[in-house]
């Protein structure tokens, strides 16, 4: 047992509708890490992060959370859904759902709510959505309801934090502000897990790369990671080398 | 307004009048109220299932001499775990299993009804409601549904709302999210009892899903959906008392017909949803910009 460790996943195997969708899955992470996880689609990457919230029951294998059980330490983690998991015509507004990242805090008599008002304030002006705060979520664009969800997770004031493709199809303003975000809370110590397809960009935005096909194929510095034989085993066929040594290199998945 | 002194005269001379107007208010409130969770889950269906299937568990009651409630909940309940444990467990799909679950508890009611021959059960009250039968324990019982639903209502909000809204993020920070499918289950089958004299079983689900259907319409913010739809609830049983009583027609149908209308209305008018004022806004719009 590692004491550093934020993240400690040890031999997880997981199916999901009777599908082995990770297989023998182990990894450590440090505190104060962005970690991309990356890999083709259904690669088990939502997977990952579902099991790692313990929401998948696992085949085999152990997942610990600052060295105890995840069911120990649920109001430390935060986790951001995908942004199609989201019913768009739910009668919320902005504030409402940042909100409801205050409710692991707020128990049934504690006299929290001032507190909580002004952390969820806070947190939509970090993520730039303050003026939006009385909008309907259906009312915002992709990019601006995935910053909610972000700032949802920021009122949670978790150690550890689960993003579940928080770039997907979103604007570059709002894809600028959620990194900027992100590289706060690891200066604040705190750890991210976020799927990622983006390769050109992993290498500029995460600490380290998880590349992840079913089985943890590398994990590490991008350096470590982005070569093209780690690729080539993730991707499969999908993956062509251009320029043998200097690796250039195009995905197609 | 001839009739409309006429029912405020008969709302002072009779008691019967009384209790059904105040019993389908009640009702009202408590279904609108429960129904904004049913619809925003998704759950229309079941609770149209859970409705009918609380039948047999009022006629065993009813010849076994213990309260309805018990009897519905314990039937209510039964039966959604049993819905739950198909679509578990096999490849049968939830809408598919919520179909199985429910005829068959239906079927096992009326076949018990008409098992008893002219014991006092009456099947056609039971479907339809009767209420003008409406007595004053009938309207404590209704009350103290309506308490108990509140009270839960209450305790459980961010639990129901978080899990109705966000069942992944419940999950994750530890709220038991099955425990609260089946507590609304209960709710549910509650409720159907409240319901059984004044609009029956069959046409219960009417009082779940249209008030939350036009609160839903008509505002961005779930607390005022649930006090709307308690209004419109609410509403729709006056003014559904009213006309049954003018026109001399089925209080449980009339009811539903006024909560009907009013969802016509809102449907083609409500201010942000409205499919006449968004058409009427797209065109005026385009008349302004292009002449």
């Amino acid at each position: 047992m590692n004491t550093e460790a934020v993240l400690e996943v040890r031999e997880l195997s997981v199916s999901y509708h009777r599908e082995r969708t990770l297989e023998n899955v182990s990894f450590l992470v440090a505190p104060g890490q962005l970690v991309g996880i990356i890999g083709p689609n259904g690669a088990g990457k939502s997977t990952l992060l579902k099991a790692i919230l313990g929401l998948l029951p696992p085949n085999q294998g152990q997942v610990t959370v600052w060295q105890q059980p995840v069911a120990k330490m649920r109001k430390r983690i935060a986790y951001v859904p995908q942004h199609n998991d989201i019913d768009t015509d739910f009668p919320v507004c902005v504030w409402d759902v940042v909100m409801m990242g205050r409710f692991p805090h707020s128990g049934l008599f504690r006299r929290s709510r001032h507190k909580n008002h002004l952390k969820v304030a806070e947190c939509l002006r970090q993520a730039g959505m303050y003026a939006w705060r009385n909008r309907q979520i259906g009312e915002l664009s992709g990019g601006q309801r995935q910053r909610v969800f972000l700032a949802r997770a920021l009122a949670q004031e978790a150690g550890l934090l689960l993003l579940d493709e928080p770039f997907a199809g979103i604007d570059l303003n709002s894809e600028r502000i959620i990194i900027n975000i992100l590289r706060g809370l690891k200066s604040q110590g705190k750890t991210a897990l976020i799927v990622f397809h983006d390769l050109t960009k992993a290498q500029a935005y995460f600490d380290s790369l998880m590349l992840l096909n079913k089985k943890l194929v590398a994990f590490g510095s991008s350096t470590k990671v982005l070569t093209a034989q780690n690729l080539q085993a993730a991707y499969e066929g999908d993956v062509t080398v251009l320029s043998g040594t200097d690796e250039l290199m195009v995905v197609t998945a | 307004m001839e009739n409309l002194t006429f029912f405020w005269e008969s709302l002072f001379k009779y008691q019967y009048l009384q209790n059904a107007l105040l019993a389908g208010m009640l009702v009202g409130i408590i279904c609108g109220v429960v129904g904004c969770f049913v619809i925003l889950r998704g759950l229309a269906l079941m609770g149209d299932a859970i409705s009918h299937a609380v039948l047999p568990g009022v006629v065993v009651a009813y010849l076994v001499g213990f309260s309805f409630f018990i009897g519905a909940v314990i039937a209510g309940v039964l039966t959604a775990l049993g819905i739950g444990y198909i679509a578990q467990n096999s490849r049968i799909k939830d809408d598919a299993a919520i179909g199985i679950m429910f005829t068959a508890a239906f079927a096992l009611g009326i076949v018990m009804i008409t098992l008893q021959h002219g014991t006092g059960v009456d099947l056609w009250h039971i479907l339809f409601g009767n209420v003008l039968a409406v007595s004053r324990d009938d309207l404590w019982t209704t009350l103290g549904i309506g308490v108990i639903v509140l009270a839960c209502i209450v305790t459980f909000y961010k639990h129901l709302l978080l899990s109705t809204f966000d069942a992944t993020m419940a999950q994750a920070i530890g709220m038991p999210t099955k425990m609260i499918h089946y507590l609304l289950m209960l709710l549910l089958s509650l409720v159907t009892v409240s319901a059984l004299k004044t609009v029956g079983i069959i046409l219960v689900v009417a009082m779940l899903i249209t008030p939350g259907a036009i609160a839903h319409l008509l505002t961005d913010r779930f607390p005022a959906m649930l006090w709307l739809s308690a209004l419109f609830g609410m509403l729709s049983s006056i003014v559904g008392v009213y006309i049954s009583y003018i026109y001399d027609v089925a209080t449980g149908a009339s009811i539903v017909l006024v909560a009907s209308a009013l969802f016509a209305i809102a449907f083609l008018l409500s201010p942000k949803q409205g499919v006449f004022v968004r058409w009427a806004r797209a065109h005026v719009l385009h008349k302004v910009k292009y002449g």
